[in-house]
């Protein structure tokens, strides 16, 4: 990044660093021998799936490991100085105020009742003994920093006052209050909209840029870190197994285990017919009961008996390029090859009906929630318009995707078809009977054809029951089997699964996300439902699971011809899974059609401003950069005309004075052909002449290069 | 005679909407009154002081609204008498708290009611305000239609932790498969939801166990215990700490005792709880 060439000490350089957690059951070592270095103005991205150790290092470098856990081994060296084995009072005086860190959830860093101005100031009165004045000042210049708008006003609201992007703004700008020279964060985009997201990403790029802070940035998510970081460090069950450069670890990956994570995200672009995600066997080891050789060898594709026997050093494959592997570099001449049977899934997939009759048909929908007056007596009733006129259909044997900011309504609408929420207009009709009934008015004919897939898979199943005896009830209930063959069809659905017999007698709690979410949609296959409504079924998982969730529900698909509605946030996973996909937003469809049309111009300008937010895990992978301003506006009190108008970046640029006629008229329906359909004012022509969003190299040859690393 | 606008609400099965009133002051009677938003008002009687003419004088404020009854608030002692004295007074409704048994329940409602021929009783009204102003026959049927609201001791604590953790549960996403099952409602509350509220609940029960056994203790220490030969650990403090300085031993003990079981019982109950609820 920089042309500096005099000798730096790196701001943080962590050497073999070793920590272990003390439990009932003896020491679990969390982490071990884990070394990376992080210089001035750079951002390191550490990445890595759930439980593997990321957050454990982060805590270690500023000691916050809690009473159980310790640093067993190995040197944090901070400005060159030593942090490891310090008393508390010794850590303050070496690295004072020099460390920030930056969590998850901006809502709870934030103190609810205190004012966002009095929590920045007192970070400066109490720690520099600042003047409140000159301090009050400081902050409004920060938050001008982060580009925050209107800084003055925000610095006299409450927490709950802005937003959740603005939140995580002001928690930044905080951690910048004493100018720390390192900033470690932790999934700080992990709990905001894709939108949200990107502008919060750009306003880290730009940090790095101003501070020349160095940033230390944690995510599970492959696309985010190819986007913040220039180094990166790949973790696995507590040891790095692979470090580089962006780009090194994205095109060219030697380790078994990185390559494995690059094969199994979805790309902007790809889709069932002509791809397909490879899922890594097995799961990640507890930390408690790690293999003898190389940790990733039950799982590894490659494995021999050296790797089962003998623990791989990190060893220089390349320029600046570890991986802890023995064989790192016979893998990455050999090239990869995809198991068999994959070419006939990828025809089944194809070759299912392509016409068929429709199956669910939704008609200008609208179900309104009543918002509480605030009057204390009397006062007009005001309703939340979660779902505003919406109209879809779906065919038989089709998956029809809904994406779309959080709030837009998406739940609600599935809600409303499955008959949780009661519409409050609108005509609904599945397979030709009327339902817009609520599910307890239905008769179980009905409710066995419509089932639904949850989102968390911690409370998918009731914890009290086996998993045998939750897939079992809807066999029960609906009668799909005479009741002595329940246990039977029971394991014929666990193997289907991919789970077996052994899964019947246990318990929820024995079981890892990906497991619970299979057996949730064991369940809601068992009745052998007609139309299944996935309500963000892998978006808590990990990569590596989420795609064996997705191959999973594809192969169901194929098998059983079930028509599926799939509720996402994440768009490549949409447009890799689904045919038809709606853009919602503020409980309207924005733009409807096949999904590859849905993906190439013309766009809706929502749908576009959404693509170009996308986190794409490809360094290479040209983006276009549109950020939404402002936050999405209340259901209460929906903006007039076209709900998009306050946000739009298109209107002024695309239509004639200032696109004025979206603030007052409702946009039409253009259609573009082959059922694709965007609502908007902009005509069709100048939409056509919108540029892709999102331009990949080369299709083939990209993936030429990724698979011979 | 007044109406019961209570009663008739009650019948109509409309719901109804009341305030309570800690002092029986005719205007504020009248203010309540005024303001038409309640259908009846609830003097607190409950240990309180008032005078026989206090309750006369609300009585006759609540006869200038005909949309607004009104219900008294009475304890456990002396409710026979306080009950048809305010009966008499022209309060029109009773709620009678701290009922501990059915039979309780029943002593409560036969205070209030007539005992005519008809209802299988023989003194009839006898009450002073039908001697001198309307006839029996309307006293019987104002006496027929008071409202007897019964307080139920003890189960609201019970009541209120169960429903908070069922309001809890049931915004889970198995809550809302089981709907998507469309499953009975006696299915949700017992099978998918009640053993998922099972931990707070062993513990309330146990705490509440506890309690019991410190104020059997207390009991034996005022007196109120089993006397000798029988052992009782609060009676054996009560004799033995006369002699506290002389012999320490007599009240350690038995002190010992109360408190280890009570102590041991939370303990037992926190590891059932954890034992049952493993990761959950």
């Amino acid at each position: 990044m920089t042309t500096d060439h005099r000798i730096k000490t790196p701001v943080l350089q962590v050497e073999n660093l070793a920590i272990s957690y003390e439990t009932r059951k003896g020491d679990v070592p969390a982490v071990r021998g884990v070394s990376f270095e992080i210089q001035r103005a750079e951002a390191y991205g550490i990445v890595g799936e759930s439980g593997c150790g990321k957050s454990t290092v982060a805590f270690g470098i500023v000691n916050f490991l809690g009473r159980n856990g310790r640093i067993v081994d190995g040197h944090i060296l901070f400005q060159g100085q030593d942090l490891a084995g310090r008393s508390q009072g010794e850590l303050r005086r070496i690295r004072g105020d020099q460390i920030a860190m930056v969590y998850q959830d901006p809502m709870q860093a934030l103190n609810p009742s205190m004012r966002l101005g009095d929590q920045m100031a007192e970070v400066l009165t109490v720690h520099r003994s600042m003047e409140k004045g000159a301090a009050w000042e400081k902050c409004i210049e920060m938050l001008k920093r982060v580009y925050m708008p209107d800084p003055a006003n925000v610095m006299r609201r409450y927490p709950h006052q802005v937003s959740g992007g603005q939140q995580q703004r002001v928690v930044i700008a905080m951690a910048l209050l004493n100018g720390p020279a390192l900033l470690i964060m932790d999934e700080p985009t992990t709990a905001l909209d894709v939108t949200v997201e990107a502008a919060v990403l750009d306003l880290i790029a730009g940090l790095q840029r101003d501070f020349e802070t160095a940033i230390m940035y944690i995510s599970h998510n492959l696309g985010v870190i190819a986007r913040v970081s220039t180094k990166v460090g790949v973790m696995y069950a507590g040891e790095i197994v692979e470090r580089a450069s962006v780009e090194d670890v994205y095109l060219r990956p030697f380790h078994p285990y990185t390559q494995g994570l690059m094969r199994c995200v979805p790309r902007l672009g790809m889709d069932k017919y002509s791809s397909y995600l490879y899922p890594i066997p097995g799961r990640v080891p507890p930390p408690s009961n790690l293999p003898p050789g190389c940790i990733f060898e039950p799982r590894c594709h490659y494995a021999r008996e050296e790797c089962r026997l003998r623990k791989p050093e990190l060893r220089l494959v390349g320029f600046k390029h570890w991986a802890r592997c023995h064989f790192a570099k016979e893998i990455a001449e050999q090239g990869w090859t995809p198991p068999e049977g994959v070419t006939a899934e990828l025809a089944a997939r194809t070759e299912r009906a392509k016409v068929a009759e429709t199956i669910l048909k939704v008609d200008h929908a609208k179900t309104f929630y009543e918002a509480p007056s605030k009057k204390l007596i009397g006062g007009k009733k005001q309703y939340v318009k979660a779902v505003d006129d919406v109209s879809i259909e779906v065919r038989r044997g089709e998956t029809l995707g809904v994406v779309g900011e959080s709030g837009c309504g998406k739940s609600t609408l599935v809600k409303t078809i499955i008959g949780m929420e009661k519409p409050t207009d609108g005509e609904f009709e599945f397979m030709g009977i009327d339902i817009a009934a609520p599910v307890s008015k239905r008769n179980l004919a009905l409710i066995k054809d419509l089932q639904m897939v949850f989102q968390n898979p911690d409370s998918t199943l009731n914890p009290s029951f086996k998993v045998g005896a939750q897939i079992a009830r809807p066999l029960q209930r609906f009668k799909t089997v005479p009741s002595d063959q329940v246990r039977a069809e029971v394991i014929h659905l666990l193997e289907i699964m991919r789970l077996g017999e052994r899964y019947y007698d246990r318990l929820p709690r024995q079981l890892s996300g990906g497991e619970k979410q299979r057996v949730g949609i064991a369940r809601a296959i068992a009745g052998r439902p007609e139309l299944v409504l996935c309500d963000e079924p892998v978006s808590s998982l990990d990569v590596s699971v989420q795609a064996a969730v997705l191959n999973l529900l594809m192969e169901i698909q194929t098998e059983l011809g079930t028509t599926m509605v799939f509720i996402a946030h994440d768009l490549s996973v949409v447009r890799f899974f689904c045919d038809h996909i709606a853009v919602m937003y503020l409980g309207q469809i924005a733009e409807i059609g096949p999904a590859e049309a849905i993906y190439a111009p013309p766009y809706h300008p929502y749908t576009e401003a959404l693509l170009s937010a996308v986190p794409i895990p490809d360094p290479g992978t040209k983006q276009k950069h549109i950020r939404l301003s402002g936050n999405v506006p209340s259901a209460l009190n929906p903006p007039s005309g076209c709900r998009f108008h306050t946000r739009c970046p298109r209107r002024a640029e695309m239509l004639p004075d200032g696109g004025k006629i979206c603030e007052t008229t409702v946009p039409p329906w253009q259609e573009v052909g082959k059922g694709h359909r965007i609502c908007c004012h902009i005509p069709l022509e100048r939409l056509r002449q919108m540029e892709a969003v999102v331009t990949v190299r080369d299709q083939v040859e990209g993936k030429e290069e990724i698979n011979v690393g | 005679m007044k109406n019961n606008r209570l009663r008739e609400l009650l019948n109509e099965g409309k719901p109804t909407v009341g305030t309570h009133v800690i002092i029986p002051w005719p205007r504020i009677v009248e203010v309540i009154g005024l303001s038409s938003a309640f259908d009846y008002i609830e003097y607190v009687g409950e240990y309180s002081t008032f005078t026989m003419e206090q309750l006369e004088n609300f009585g006759r404020a609540i006869e200038l609204f005909p949309n607004m009854s009104s219900m008294i608030k009475v304890e456990e002692q002396g409710r026979g008498l306080i009950a048809t004295r305010a009966i008499d007074a022209g309060i029109q409704n009773v709620l009678f708290t701290d009922c501990r048994s059915a039979e309780d329940v029943r002593e409560c409602i036969r205070f209030v009611r007539s005992e005519t021929p008809e209802a299988g009783g023989i003194h009839g009204t006898g009450m002073r305000r039908g001697a001198l102003g309307s006839s029996p026959v309307e006293w019987v049927k104002a006496m027929n239609d008071v409202v007897i609201a019964i307080m139920i001791a003890g189960s609201p604590g019970i009541a209120r932790l169960v429903r908070s953790l069922a309001l809890d549960i049931r915004t889970r996403d198995y809550i809302a498969a089981a709907q998507t099952r469309g499953e009975p409602g006696l299915r949700m509350m017992f099978v998918e939801i009640l053993p998922n509220a099972r931990g707070p609940i062993i513990i309330d029960a146990m705490l509440r166990v506890g309690y019991a056994i410190f104020s059997v203790g207390t009991l034996g220490f005022l007196g109120l215990g089993l006397p000798p030969p029988n052992p009782d650990w609060g009676s054996m403090v009560q004799v033995g700490h006369n002699y506290i300085f002389v012999n320490p031993w007599s009240v350690i003990w038995p002190t010992v005792a109360i408190s280890s079981l009570v102590v041991g019982l939370n303990l037992l109950a926190d590891g059932l709880r954890e034992e049952s609820l493993r990761y959950q």
